[in-house]
């Protein structure tokens, strides 16, 4: 190779990017270039020295929370889809009869529902929904094991964990209670008596 | 080579069944890539929690897209092109919602904390571990320097060892684009880090 190469060929030359015969050509061609030579070898310690300081691949904080928030959101997703599969509009269909069967079924199917709903709820307890929920519990500390548990009944949720390690005594917990001052003692005190003195009399 | 063409053969193979809806073949991937997505994300945009949560996304979309993937181009090129459009979709959001009062701050930003807990786990001695911390640092802070173009351009190429060809498909653009990018940052770079440059 006697002509001077152009730019592209010398970029992909400089950064080791040409193999076979271009890389052959370009290398009887820079045999005559000390200067090219010298500028490749810079080349390669430049990004020697990046790959060195700079690490490609850096393990995100937390790895498996990070699987599990991925995890969730394709969830998201995928109900956000159906949901969207279920609101769009139905095609006409070409059996006639589907235009009164499927409007009737749906209103026999609504009024058995509302019945059976009517019958199964106790009267004066409210109403109370309860949204569908995947929870994922999540436990930074290794050989800590969560779980979950939710109660319609007591309208609570408890999170289990087995293998933390035990508070110590020395741990000072005054600063996250709540005290009362003893003003505020008094008076309840005082409200306490009244009632006591009242019952009596 | 082996070893790399091998990764590539995994990855279509997990590619191939995630596209069947085998969610634990797309966990492979996930494993497989996010440190390389996080890297990428984190050195564009210098803050850990948003490069945290940006990262999901692109595994969010790219899950989203997986379907219309083709073997073509190698996965991980696949899901830096997707990450390339979820830092510009976030930084374009952040521009908006700031009113204009930003431009290239949000890439800017050189809060570069050495000690933090992403540190790449590489043991050294004493002396060498300060020394890469430091020169971390001056070229952390020389990349926050350049325009996002060029410090992206960088990054793909120098940390991440893309090829030309790869970074003009990440980054939407030219082969010759990509070359003039990659010439004027390096060329930036050079004269930050003089004396790292003189002292080798």
């Amino acid at each position: 190779m006697n002509t001077i190469p152009d730019d592209t060929r010398l970029a992909l030359w400089l950064d080791d990017e040409l193999t076979g015969s271009e890389l052959a050509e370009m290398d009887a061609w820079a045999a005559t270039q000390p200067g090219q030579l010298q500028a490749r070898e810079e080349f390669r310690s430049y990004r020697r020295m990046m790959a060195e300081n700079i690490p490609a691949s850096e393990e995100p904080p937390y790895p498996d929370f990070f699987l599990s928030r991925v995890n969730q959101g394709i969830r998201d997703l995928d109900s956000s889809a159906r949901e969207l599969a279920a609101t769009a509009p139905v095609r006409k269909s070409a059996f006639f009869w589907k235009s009164w069967f499927i409007p009737t079924a749906a209103c026999a199917g609504m009024i058995f529902a509302f019945e059976i709903g009517r019958q199964s709820r106790p009267a004066n307890q409210p109403l109370t929904v309860v949204p569908p929920l995947t929870p994922v519990v999540y436990t930074p500390e290794e050989g800590v094991d969560a779980k979950w548990f939710a109660s319609k009944q007591a309208d609570a949720t408890v999170i289990v964990l087995k293998g933390v390690a035990a508070i110590p005594d020395s741990t000072d917990f005054f600063e996250t209670v709540y005290v009362p001052t003893s003003s505020e003692a008094d008076r309840t005190a005082t409200h306490e008596k009244t009632k006591i003195n009242a019952t009596k009399q | 080579m082996d070893s790399l063409s091998n990764e590539h053969e995994e990855d279509f193979r997990l590619v191939a069944l995630a596209q069947k809806g085998d969610m634990r073949a797309y966990d492979g991937l996930v494993i497989r890539h996010r440190g390389k997505i996080f890297a990428m994300i984190r050195n564009m945009i210098k803050n850990d929690a948003d490069a945290w949560d940006l990262s999901q996304d692109v595994f969010i979309k790219a899950w989203q897209a997986l379907p219309r993937f083709e073997a073509r181009a190698r996965f991980s090129t696949w899901l830096f092109r997707i990450a390339h459009n979820v830092v510009y979709d976030w930084v374009r959001k952040r521009k908006i919602e700031s009113a204009g009062e930003l431009n290239d701050e949000i890439f800017d930003r050189d809060r570069i904390d050495a000690s933090a807990r992403t540190a790449p786990a590489i043991i050294d001695s004493p002396d060498d571990a300060l020394s890469h911390t430091e020169l971390r640092i001056k070229i952390e802070t020389a990349l926050a320097k350049l325009s996002p173009e060029h410090r992206e351009a960088v990054i793909l190429k120098d940390v991440q060892g893309l090829s030309y060809k790869e970074i003009a498909e990440v980054m939407d653009s030219t082969l010759g684009t990509v070359m003039s990018r990659l010439f004027y940052a390096r060329q930036k770079l050079q004269t930050l880090l003089k004396d790292e440059y003189d002292s080798r």
